[in-house]
């Protein structure tokens, strides 16, 4: 038992690290100062509007070629990589359709053998409403790995046998890969890789092209505010069973390490 | 007791509780924060002499990480877009471990969690969950089998005494 307790002690510290509970009388004492001083507040609020309309205005008046351009298009898309690192993601099964739940482990080895992650696919499973042991799975599994030649080793636990695939794949740095696992009797390319470029390919229409790279947040208000709604069509790799209705309105977002990387109003053609 | 020693000594635990029943940060750091945040909105009373602060939120934090589970289940049968990725399960030590929690039923894992880590007695397990002392055992004698037979190690001893 001290052993069981000993490793959920380490789990808890570790998963736990980093989070922060904000104690509530202390969060609650800074709010009312916009209450308690109403004209204070407003009046800063007014001169820092002021002070950044005028930098602003300074600023744009600056048409240099220097300045740093930043745009939507860009591809590092906020999410804090590590430039040097490549995203990986796995998927494995059909998409988003409740299946019995997989015992399918997961390790990514760097050239050496060296082992770079252990995961597994429980971690994206998630149980199925009212049918016990059964799990939905609604996007791909994501790994960090490194630049370099790599592998995946996959093993599933079927019916007591286990069945055991290595995948080798090349990551360069900002690669952005997918590996479709199929395991079966193959015992190598069992996971062909695909790029998320090929994956989101002829998927953004013309009203899709200034989604890319938005986090999915940002998509969501650019287009509320241009009186569109939206819906989440592929996660990492993996394509989620979606509704066939046809709603103008609708721009369908394809989702990569929480990025856009595909978007296209129902029944729009893919920009060229 | 003042709210900020309580604070001080139950959120750093609380958190954790939360995390080994839901196996989800996000979801952990939500349901802490609303139960202290409900403690000290109520702090008269649950701070009370007569009252028990700790085994108070214990249990709203319990009842909202089910209700955040059940939510999860049900959006993931029904939304499309109901999905989440823990971006430091990578990092995460004891992949079995997480594995075999992760494969308990929510109760089963909440009875060992409160149990085994927590040091709580079966009653004061059962007074956190809302059932039975009984439903506790039969809880976690279900959970030890399936812990016994992921982890490949003998079953744990059920300790029926409080600490």
């Amino acid at each position: 038992m001290n052993d069981l307790r000993e490793r959920l002690d380490r789990l808890a510290d570790a998963a736990t690290e980093g989070i922060e509970v904000t104690r509530p009388d202390q969060r609650q004492a800074s709010r009312p100062l916009w209450r308690s001083r109403p004209v204070l507040v407003a009046a800063t609020a007014l001169l820092m509007v002021a002070a950044v309309t005028a930098l602003v205005a300074f600023v744009g008046r600056d048409d240099s070629d220097d300045d740093v351009a930043v745009g939507a298009d860009g591809n590092d898309g906020g999410s804090g990589a590590d430039p040097s690192d490549a995203v990986v993601a796995v998927t494995y099964g059909e998409a988003s359709v409740g299946t019995a739940t997989v015992d399918l482990d997961l390790r990514f080895l760097d050239a050496d053998g060296s082992v770079i992650a252990e995961r597994s696919w429980t971690e994206v499973e998630q149980p199925a409403a009212g049918a016990p042991g059964e799990a939905v799975v609604m996007g791909g599994l994501l790994q960090r790995v490194p630049a370099g030649d790599l592998s995946l080793e996959a093993t599933l636990q079927q019916a007591g046998e286990p069945v055991s695939c290595t995948q080798p794949f090349t990551a360069a740095a900002g690669d952005r890969l997918i590996l479709r696992l199929q395991l079966g009797s193959a015992e190598t390319d069992c996971a062909p890789v695909q790029s998320v470029e090929d994956w989101a390919a002829n998927r953004t229409g013309p009203s899709g092209v200034d989604y890319i790279g938005l986090t999915e947040g940002e998509a969501d208000g650019r287009a509320e505010a241009a009186g569109l709604t939206t819906r989440v069509v592929g996660v990492d790799g993996m394509d989620l069973v979606v509704t066939m209705d046809f709603r103008p309105d609708r721009l369908n977002l394809m989702l990569f390490d929480g990025v856009v990387v595909a978007a296209q109003l129902d029944g729009e053609g893919a920009s060229s | 007791m003042e709210f900020a020693e309580f604070f001080e000594q139950t959120a750093p635990r609380l958190l954790r509780l939360c995390f080994l029943t839901t196996l989800d940060r996000e979801a952990a750091a939500d349901a802490a924060q609303e139960a202290l945040s409900r403690a000290w909105r109520d702090w008269p009373r649950v701070g009370a002499d007569s009252s028990d602060p700790t085994a108070w939120t214990t249990t709203v934090a319990l009842n909202l990480c089910r209700n955040r589970w059940r939510r999860l289940a049900s959006q993931a049968r029904l939304v499309p877009r109901a999905y989440s990725v823990d971006r430091r399960s990578d990092v995460l030590p004891d992949i079995d471990l997480r594995r075999a929690l992760r494969r308990l039923p929510p109760r089963q894992r909440e009875a060992v969690v409160l149990h085994y880590w927590a040091d709580l007695g079966v009653d004061a397990c059962a007074a956190a969950m809302g059932v039975t002392p009984g439903a506790v055992k039969q809880h976690l004698s279900r959970a030890r089998r399936r812990l016994a037979a992921e982890l490949g190690e003998p079953e744990l001893e059920l300790e029926v005494e409080s600490p």
